[in-house]
């Protein structure tokens, strides 16, 4: 009997201590059985790497590069299939330029009002990745390994706009004179951003120089993500020809992930509040995510 | 009485949500406070102006109502008006002040007069 319970305690003392795979730096040690290698590195050690680096990416941001292309920065990255099997890691040296040539549909070419998608492609034999622009946030057209890096909007014009990377940052600019004598809040010419969101949080800031006609009035400006009011600011400008610098700032926690439609929006209770963008300043929207 | 509500809300979401556009020229962009004054006198509804000397939305009235008022709209004579009523204010500031240096010119009590009537003079 007492044999008996020498052996089952042995043998609880032999078992992993772990219910999932743990990285473990001495297996498979020198000496171990060849039977065991399986279990060692497929199973154990790649199981728990895979787990810190299936999201690895090391720049390979997406950004602007004029009306009808963007640019992909040099970097690293893995890619996985669809299940994560499989995963590919990827390194461009130098910057990727991106254009309409790179749609996965020839179909989608350049349609106006769309959200689109930039996918990191693994495909090729190849230690490099290519870039596909795609209609589809679930997945590109004929690929195998892909990894959503970025997204754009293309405006009513047909011009690029709202270029932003995955967990990363965007920002619109706005660069006519514009004016409203609204008093109830409307959309600021060219300050709505569509920033797809991981629903991580988002700090937003808004920078913009202003005027009004009279000093005898208030004027708002508002954050509004997908018609729901964030921070404001009410400020009031004591001489009608000097503008002040107004400034926004919130972090907003809780954003579902997806694509969310960010806005600047302003009001005045009376007379013409102006944002001269050509001769006094652009009004920004920055968008970045923590 | 669900598909009632349903209904009017997606009305009222299109109505607030959708606003005309129209182009001014430099000039009437230049006095946009005279013109939501004007359009607000003729149509209580409208909620102002917003955007760019081309593409100007038009809040709470449609785009050809508002661009019709807008060209009847002499800013010149608007303006001349303005001229006339700044004159006026001038002219009744010149009379307040003169009144009062008189005032002070015959009071006998009030100590540093001629430094008060030099500073109303240069007002």
């Amino acid at each position: 009997m007492r044999k008996v319970l020498a052996f089952i305690l042995i043998s609880l003392l032999a078992m992993p201590l772990y219910g999932s795979s743990q990285w473990t730096k001495t297996a498979p040690a020198g000496g171990s059985y060849i039977t065991d290698l399986d279990a060692n590195i497929a199973t154990v050690n790649n199981e728990a790497l895979d787990r810190l680096l299936t999201n690895y990416r090391e720049d390979c941001r997406v950004i602007p590069d004029g009306a009808n292309s963007i640019k992909v920065l040099a970097g690293e990255l893995a890619i996985p299939n669809i299940n994560g099997s499989v995963v590919r890691w990827r390194k461009n040296t130098t910057v990727t330029s991106v254009d309409w040539t790179n749609i996965d549909d020839a179909a989608d070419d350049d349609i106006v009002s769309k959200q689109y998608y930039v996918w990191a492609l693994g495909d090729a034999d190849a230690a490099t990745f290519t870039i596909s622009v795609s209609l589809s946030s679930s997945a590109p057209d004929s690929a195998t390994y892909y990894r959503l890096i970025g997204f754009f909007y293309n405006d009513s014009f047909g011009n690029i706009t709202s270029v932003g990377s995955i967990n990363g940052s965007l920002k619109v600019e706005g660069t006519s004179d514009i004016t409203t004598t609204s008093s109830s809040y409307v959309d600021m010419t060219d300050m709505v951003a569509y920033f797809r969101s991981s629903g991580r949080p988002l700090e937003i800031s808004f920078t913009a120089p202003m005027t009004h006609s009279s000093a005898s009035y208030n004027s708002y400006c508002i954050i509004d993500i997908d018609g729901t009011d964030y921070n404001f600011a009410m400020f009031n400008v004591a001489n009608a020809a000097a503008p002040i610098l107004v400034h926004i700032e919130d972090l907003v926690n809780g954003l579902t992930a997806g694509v969310r439609t960010i806005k600047i929006q302003w009001k005045t209770t009376g007379g013409t509040l102006s944002q001269e963008g050509a001769t006094q300043g652009n009004r920004v929207l920055i968008l970045e995510e923590k | 009485m669900k598909y009632t509500l349903i209904l009017s809300a997606l009305i009222c979401f299109s109505v607030t949500c959708t606003a005309d556009v129209i182009s001014l020229t430099q000039e009437q962009y230049d006095n946009i406070g005279t013109l939501t004054d004007k359009l607000k006198e003729k149509y209580p509804q409208f909620k102002g102006f917003n955007g760019s000397k081309e593409k100007m939305e038009v809040i709470g009235i449609s785009g050809a109502s508002a661009q019709a008022e807008v060209s009847k709209v002499n800013l010149d004579e608007e303006k001349a008006g303005i001229f006339e009523y700044a004159q006026e204010l001038a002219r009744v500031k010149k009379q307040i002040v003169e009144s009062a240096i008189q005032e002070l010119e015959k009071s006998e009590v009030i100590k540093n007069k001629e430094k008060i009537i030099k500073i109303l003079s240069e007002v």
